[in-house]
């Protein structure tokens, strides 16, 4: 069962009483969630959107008729006990770019495009296919051309939130590709998949997903879930603007070991490519899992971290999150109503950072190891996950670096030495140090 | 009108095959080069070494990744500057001690840890698991001719797999500086985007 989003406002207006097709309206719109630690305030129920692209929404809605599919994503959807999540909903949407997402006005969300739904058989799989679409995809992608996916479904008992970032075809008929593959999701069968080249084309159609339990007294209106409700309707995130909304965490961005003769410099340009989970409320009842990786909302410019020898560090910078609340439109009146589903998300980097000891053991020097003795630079496309990169309201969330031209990490060596990277030669590791 | 009819179907049918024909060599051409897997991003070193100083710089790790061996037809460097020289090429074979040795202070190379070491030209990169993950390694040789800075911009690996010619240029940079040592200090050159 495939679908393109529902109907669309045409012009790039507000978008107020349009009612979309095939969506569900709950009994009636109301805010669900109480005052309890970690939940921001709640959001006021009338507010507006806007249309991001309504050309690549009038591409997709014509495209959709007379055109051949192919398949964006596909996996399974499985609880936190490894069982499936059969006869749900799944959806893809695609997400506003931060720029679009950063200048909405108090109270104005960015609405997402929903690109296809598909129901999970016995077995939990799923299949979302979306026709052969191409660039441009202004206001949904970044600077560097990747955009997010956002992938949910909201059952009676499981809710997901769940983004990614992909590059999106360059011409009509390419494939989709992941611009940051997340090993973390890809399903333990496919592991030669996740070893592979492919994995940035086949590991989308691999995925594992988690739906987490919802809470028990969810708070239902009229007998309906506004949060099910939500799954067909179109979606949009609110920006908390309460006073005391906001958090502020350190985040790893780099991890650097030196001995006794190698001096270390990182030269972090901009805040671009950090990435951190977004911690998501699903059952509207404070408790928070992670909802995939997510940029933060502006780029700002990054600082230089410099250790000196005998150096066993992680370079941490200094964030704001903010809450982000998950408006859906009701169909039939147009009006905007909150889904009982909000996450945080990476929103500024203050300028603050700082060095601290690891957490974790010094990776062992296997097989990469190089002999180094003159000054060493090195900026090539290179990915590192920390798994406990940031801490936030009792749960522990990934943080990823990935370094892109745009950095520099120099190795000055004071005396012939050795360096080793953790899964290639130096260059090309995810982290390197000194043997 | 039967025999122009059949006549036309023949035409068309001879254009789809000259067309899938040449869509199947191009995805094979696309396999083959794709094979040889060149070190990637940008990266570089820099040194200060003395006049006359024939050295090795050996940061070039290269990597079978399909199943049918790799033919090194040559390797060159794009040099600017005078006062460095190229002085040919090698290739350190699977049973060397460390994956890639950055520096030498000679050329060509004698250290036995680098262990089989044959001509870049004509050297045969066979397939296999060690081939794809561990790579050979490409040991470049020059000569400092003269005092100043002289850089280099990257590095071309012209090779063949099955029987057809590839290139394939990667952004790996020297800044030599001369004498040692040279004030006010060598700069890198760094050929990033920060």
């Amino acid at each position: 069962v495939t679908r393109t989003g529902a109907s669309l406002a045409a012009a790039l207006t507000l978008v107020s009483a349009a009612p979309a097709a095939g969506g569900t309206a709950p009994a009636h719109s109301g805010a669900t969630t109480s005052a309890a630690p970690g939940v921001p305030t709640a959001p006021p129920d009338h507010i507006t959107a806007v249309e991001v692209n309504p050309g690549l929404s009038a591409r997709l809605k014509a495209a959709t008729g007379n055109a051949q599919l192919q398949t964006l994503l596909a996996g399974t959807l499985m609880d936190d006990q490894g069982r499936p999540v059969a006869g749900v909903e799944v959806r893809v949407d695609l997400e506003p770019s931060r720029a679009v997402v950063h200048r909405q006005p108090k109270n104005v969300g960015a609405m997402s495009l929903q690109l296809a739904r598909a129901a999970t058989d016995s077995a939990g799989r799923f299949e979302l296919r979306v026709p052969k679409l191409a660039d441009p995809f202004e206001g949904f992608a970044d600077q560097d051309g990747t955009v997010s996916l956002l992938v949910g479904s909201f059952g009676r008992t499981h809710s997901l939130l769940y983004h990614l970032r992909v590059r999106p075809p360059a011409t009509d008929g390419a494939g989709w590709t992941w611009a940051s593959v997340d090993a973390a999701v890809i399903s333990p069968q496919a592991s030669t998949i996740r070893r592979s080249a492919k994995v940035r084309t086949q590991g989308l159609r691999a995925l594992r997903l988690t739906a987490h339990r919802n809470a028990p007294r969810a708070k239902r209106a009229g007998g309906i879930d506004v949060g099910e409700a939500c799954s067909h309707n179109a979606w949009t995130w609110r920006k908390a603007t309460g006073i005391g909304d906001l958090e502020r965490r350190w985040v790893n961005v780099q991890r650097i070991h030196t001995d006794n003769q190698i001096r270390a410099r990182y030269e972090w340009s901009n805040t671009s490519n950090l990435e951190t989970d977004a911690a998501a409320n699903l059952g509207a009842k404070g408790v928070l899992v992670s909802a995939g990786f997510v940029r933060s909302e502006t780029v700002s410019a990054g600082v230089d971290f410099t250790l000196p020898a005998f150096g066993y560090q992680d370079a941490q910078v200094d964030f704001t999150f903010r809450p982000y609340h998950l408006q859906c439109m009701n169909p039939i009146t147009g009006h905007w109503y909150y889904s009982g589903k909000f996450e945080w998300r990476p929103e500024i980097f203050t300028g603050g950072n700082r060095f601290a000891k690891p957490y974790s053991a010094i990776f062992p020097c296997g097989q990469y190891v190089t002999p180094i003795e003159q000054r060493l630079w090195v900026a090539r496309t290179s990915s590192f996950t920390y798994a406990n990169g940031v801490s936030l309201l009792g749960v522990t969330l990934r943080s990823r670096q990935t370094n892109s031209e745009n950095h520099k990490l120099t190795y000055t060596a004071s005396s012939p030495t050795w360096i080793c990277g953790k899964d290639d030669w130096p260059t090309r590791a995810s982290q390197v140090r000194e043997k | 009108v039967r025999i122009l009819r059949s006549a036309w179907v023949a035409r068309l049918a001879a254009l789809v095959l000259l067309v899938s024909g040449l869509s199947l060599s191009k995805h094979r051409a696309d396999s083959e080069a794709a094979t040889l897997e060149v070190p990637d991003g940008a990266y570089g070193w820099t040194a200060e070494l003395p006049v006359g100083e024939r050295f090795m710089d050996g940061y070039h790790v290269v990597k079978n990744m399909g199943d049918v061996p790799v033919k090194i037809i040559r390797v060159t460097s794009e040099l600017t500057g005078r006062t460095l020289r190229e002085e040919g090429a090698r290739v350190a074979l699977l049973d060397r001690g460390y994956v890639a040795w950055q520096y030498l202070p000679s050329w060509p190379p004698r250290e036995p840890k680098l262990g089989t070491v044959v001509p870049a030209e004509g050297a045969v990169l066979r397939p296999g698991h060690k081939a794809s993950t561990y790579g050979y390694e490409l040991l470049l040789g020059y000569e400092v001719i003269g005092k100043g800075r002289s850089t280099r911009k990257s590095v071309t690996v012209e090779y063949e797999v099955g029987g057809r010619r590839y290139k394939q240029t990667y952004v790996a940079t020297l800044a030599i500086c001369s004498p040692k040592p040279y004030k006010p200090g060598c700069a890198d050159e760094y050929a990033g985007t920060f």
